[in-house]
């Protein structure tokens, strides 16, 4: 059983003529101009594409203290801007990630080593 | 259609610290602009100001009759306030540079105005943030990370390791710097050494706190008028071409985070309203909030060859006397960033470039300057070319 089961989980768009995916929501594709984009959750797997240590981090995230922003490549090719309070020096271009949670109304996505 | 449109008079406000409200500091502008230009406020058409902040820094917002009543003009005049984050400024000089180029009106005032010291850091970095999307916020995006990713990822991209990295941008700053101790209006008039960045405090690697313009209150204001009363004037500055785009709003979604298309597309409209191309332009003042965007702003408007930026201070070719002379105001990071304000700054600073009377480091007989303001995360991008006649 997927470790992400159960969670709620980001959602992401697709487009169903050209396949393009993003993360933002959106009336039209930004690739083709099509409408038929389709809103689909994914499924919490991914790869970091980059990573930053924040030493400071901004008010509305204070209560976490240190993080890394981590930017994520989820299987279904969207990328997504998460954090992580895994040390940076554990954390590298490639790792493979999961969700470990996610607030659908803050959109604040929280990722861990997968 | 009015035939051209020109920059007749401008002002400028010491960048810093200010000990009045906004909306004062803008009216000082305005009047030295008005002065300059040699007419009354009488004359005045229409008010442009760029602000971004009032609201959380001042608790006031609907500033533009504000500023337009400080200045003391009574004549019932439409008066606009633009909020498009760091483009704030130029936002609103091309609005009334299309106002007139319309038929509209002969004579405008435009410019921008902000004050951020007024409240604590922490609240200012708050209100800043607001310019970047609500979601990504929330996922750890701040400024310093974006400008983190746009650094690593134009370092990948040209294979350049991060120790050469941060060394190179150190050198933008300390050109910068350079430039901006010869400034009288500049917020920081002193040099910076290559130990100066490399020993400041980290933000978010490889950005460090000396990687990054400081927060600023200041005002600039610029007078436009039409053809028929600019020639009469004693030294107008032709506005040849003007370019605006909007860039990729989510920074997950952009594909190559080492380039913005957005300021290619407004380069490219500005060159092509000017018919000229980027070996034409004389000086340039563009938008360092961190020293890499300096980078981008040169080479996404074609003014270096894409990978030839991180060099180009360390080569000097952006110093006064190099080949493509920029930021000789000491640009956001030494001149300061009073974002609202900031491209009626660059745009001030260009006019007196080209009529020879800037207060600072001077490239020799200019003719063509441009300038390259950006809001957000390379959202909001804004090219304008300047030139002088005869």
């Amino acid at each position: 059983m997927a470790e992400t089961d159960k969670k709620d989980l980001p959602k992401y768009l697709r487009c169903n003529d050209c396949g393009w995916s993003g993360s933002t929501f959106r009336m039209g594709c930004p690739n083709c101009w099509a409408s038929h984009l389709v809103e689909l959750e994914s499924s919490g797997i991914g790869k970091i594409v980059d990573l930053v240590p924040v030493f400071y981090p901004p008010e509305n995230l204070k209560d976490l203290g240190p993080y890394v922003s981590v930017l994520v490549e989820f299987d279904e090719g969207f990328q997504m801007l998460g954090i992580s309070l895994v040390k940076p020096e554990d954390l590298s271009i490639g790792s493979s990630v999961v969700v470990s949670s996610f607030d659908k109304g803050t959109m604040r996505l929280l990722i861990k080593l997968g | 259609m009015s035939g051209r449109v020109a920059i007749i008079g401008v002002g400028m406000e010491k960048v810093g610290v200010a000990t009045m409200p906004s909306w004062n500091l803008f009216a000082h502008a305005a009047l030295s602009a008005m002065n300059d230009a040699g007419i009354e406020r009488s004359q005045i058409q229409a008010l442009h100001i760029g602000n971004v902040y009032s609201s959380f820094t001042e608790r006031q917002t609907n500033i533009a009759p504000l500023a337009l009543s400080t200045i003391g003009i009574n004549t019932n005049i439409p008066s606009m306030r633009y909020e498009t984050a760091c483009a704030s400024g130029s936002v609103a000089f091309r609005q009334g540079y299309l106002g007139i180029l319309s038929g509209m009106y002969d004579i405008v005032l435009v410019g921008g105005t902000e004050r951020l010291r007024a409240i604590s850091g922490t609240a200012i970095q708050e209100a800043m943030a607001t310019s970047m999307d609500v979601a990504e916020r929330s996922a750890g995006l701040i400024f310093a990370v974006y400008w983190s990713y746009v650094a690593k990822a134009y370092g990948r991209k040209y294979q350049i390791d991060d120790a050469s990295l941060q060394r190179l941008l150190a050198n933008i700053s300390i050109k910068n710097h350079y430039h901006g101790s010869f400034n009288k209006k500049a917020q920081f008039q002193k040099e910076i050494s290559l130990e100066d960045v490399m020993n400041s405090s980290m933000v978010a690697p490889p950005i460090k706190v000396m990687d990054c313009c400081p927060f600023s209150d200041g005002a600039a204001a610029l007078v436009l008028a039409s053809d028929s009363i600019a020639k009469e004037c004693k030294k107008p500055i032709w506005i040849a071409g003007s370019g605006q785009a909007s860039g990729s709003w989510s920074v997950a979604d952009s594909t190559d985070l080492a380039t913005n298309p957005a300021i290619t597309k407004a380069a490219q409209e500005a060159y092509r309203l000017a018919r000229v191309g980027p070996k034409d332009i004389d000086v340039v003042e563009v938008h360092d909030c961190v020293n890499i965007h300096e980078v981008l702003c040169l080479e996404c408007t074609g003014l270096l060859k894409p990978g030839e930026g991180i060099y180009s201070a360390e080569e000097r070719r952006t110093y006064f006397n190099g080949d493509v002379p920029t930021n000789l105001s000491g640009g956001l990071k030494a001149r300061g960033h009073p974002v609202g304000a900031t491209g009626a700054y660059q745009l001030c600073e260009i006019t007196q470039q080209l009529r020879g009377e800037f207060d600072g480091k001077e490239v020799e007989d200019p003719e063509i300057g441009m300038t390259v303001n950006v809001g957000g995360t390379g959202t909001v991008v804004t090219v304008n070319i300047l030139r002088r006649e005869g």
